[in-house]
């Protein structure tokens, strides 16, 4: 309708899900993902002696990260034991706290096992944890599926965001961790490219087709490459994707190991940034 | 039984006892609302019009906000009501997130989600909510939808042109409106400038709940 204008109306709600929850995506990518990777980092013999331990703690680190700024976001922060005691298992959130607390519970495992040196149990149990792993990392795809109200987060997309996300930042935190041989941060540093490039991609694919989907897919796209987040995605985008792709595109023998950390802690930055403007474009619009 | 509202939009006045009435009977806090009337002026002058809407929870059949809270507090009432136990409300906002039609809130002062219960404790009683008993010109209907003899059901039947609010979504309202256009009805469809409007600030809140 031409010319039709809001004249009177209460204040809408704002940003509810706000940084809080961009940490929990963030950190759970890194928590994930140092694990998802672990698997072909012990293919590659040349490993470093502390690789399972480092991988093991940090993903306990970034996992209680994770946990703590999720009960930080929570009104009820005490209420936490809530989602066992009374579970909804239809909701992805109460899924999500299962497996999360099933997943800290392995990460303290693996870290005891890598701490004793019991290399052979930790190699027997890798898969189950990488399921879990995997899991945890996906249902987060799930858990904006269910916001029916945010189109943005329903793109079918989304599940592989989250992986790629996960292996984003899991390569490039073993990279600055410097855990590995040669062999292994050549092989981290092409994960981090090739997980920047499909990244990208997806991204740039969901500019171009959003806007056909509905109105409101097109102005919130136009929110995020134009409008008020303009700044915090193409900021992210160029941080945390373009620049590993072209980082990873330079020769090998030029790649000097600061300019591999430092485009490894841009991606992190970057991840951030892409994963909060992601977060809070929907939240931007009145939904009646 | 299966509770549901009509708004006839032909009939409203937009003169917000509604929303007042709702405030009161439900003690809803400063920044918060559980039933609003938004106004939407459109057209080009002197050809201009001005559309009133009374907007609160849908009651849902296939309840996106139910279906996203982890603990269970978002529940479903024998009579189609979806209610809400604040007690065990842990507070993390997955049903306004979910929620397209944006009905519920975080109350700012039990830090728990909340929205319009079609006034259950009212109706448990036996009387109608709050807004329909203060309605001036009775746009306000209330009832069975499962009895057609009830006069939500005639009115729905009388009126072709009875629709939901984002049909879209799959969500099964069980709030409808009949008399009203796209302005009314679609957020899409008129334009939200934020800044001072005719009547009052058009924005958003800085503060959500206790965060």
């Amino acid at each position: 309708m031409d010319n039709a204008v809001v004249t009177l109306d209460v204040l809408h709600s704002g940003i509810v899900w706000g940084w809080y929850v961009t940490m929990n995506f963030w950190a759970k990518s890194i928590a994930t993902g140092v694990f998802l990777l672990l698997p072909w980092l012990l293919m590659k013999k040349d490993d470093h002696p502390r690789l399972r331990l480092t991988v093991a703690v940090t993903s306990f680190v970034f996992l209680n990260v994770t946990l703590f700024f999720t009960v930080l976001d929570l009104h009820q922060p005490f209420r936490f034991w809530h989602i066992f005691a009374y579970p909804n298992f239809e909701s992805a959130i109460n899924l999500g706290a299962w497996l999360l607390t099933l997943f800290n519970g392995l990460t303290v495992t693996m870290a005891w096992l890598a701490w004793k040196k019991k290399d052979a149990l930790y190699d027997k149990l890798l898969p189950g944890v990488w399921v879990v792993a995997f899991a945890a990392t996906v249902y987060t795809a799930g858990l904006l599926g269910q916001a029916n109200a945010r189109e943005l987060w329903h793109a079918p997309t989304e599940v592989a965001q989250m992986l790629l996300a996960a292996m984003l930042a899991g390569s490039a935190t073993l990279i600055l961790l410097k855990r590995g041989g040669e062999g292994a941060q050549r092989m981290l540093t092409t994960v981090l490219g090739l997980a920047a490039g499909v990244s990208l991609t997806i991204f740039l694919a969901e500019i171009v087709l959003a806007p056909q989907k509905s109105a409101e897919a097109g102005h919130l796209i136009h929110i995020l490459v134009s409008g008020e987040l303009q700044t915090l995605f193409i900021g992210g985008l160029v941080l945390g994707f373009v620049i590993p792709v072209i980082a990873v595109s330079v020769p090998s023998e030029r790649k000097h190991p600061a300019l591999l950390g430092s485009v490894a802690a841009l991606s992190l930055v970057g991840l951030w940034l892409v994963k909060h403007a992601w977060l809070i474009a929907p939240q931007l619009i009145a939904l009646s | 039984m299966k509770l549901g509202f009509l708004v006839d939009l032909d009939l409203c006045i937009g003169c917000k006892a509604c929303e007042v009435a709702c405030k009161s009977e439900n003690d809803v806090p400063l920044g918060a609302w559980r039933l609003r009337v938004k106004y939407v002026d459109f057209g080009t002058f002197p050809d201009v019009k001005r559309t009133f809407t009374p907007m609160r929870c849908n009651q849902c059949e296939n309840a996106p906000c139910a279906k996203s809270c982890p603990v269970t507090a978002l529940h479903m009432l024998d009579n189609g009501i979806v209610n809400i136990d604040k007690d065990r409300c842990i507070g993390c906002a997955a049903c306004v997130m979910a929620c397209p039609y944006g009905a519920l809130y975080m109350d700012p002062e039990t830090n728990t989600a909340d929205k319009c219960t079609f006034c259950a404790h009212r109706v448990e009683g036996g009387l109608e909510p709050a807004c329909v008993v203060v309605c001036p010109t009775g746009a306000n209907i209330f009832g069975d939808l499962d009895d057609p003899r009830s006069k939500i059901s005639v009115y729905k039947n009388q009126h072709a042109d009875t629709r939901v609010r984002k049909p879209e979504k799959g969500t099964e309202p069980k709030h409808f409106y009949t008399g009203g256009g796209d302005v009314h009805l679609d957020p899409n469809a008129s334009v939200r400038e934020e800044g001072f409007s005719l009547f009052n600030y058009i924005g958003k809140l800085e503060k959500i709940g206790g965060h």
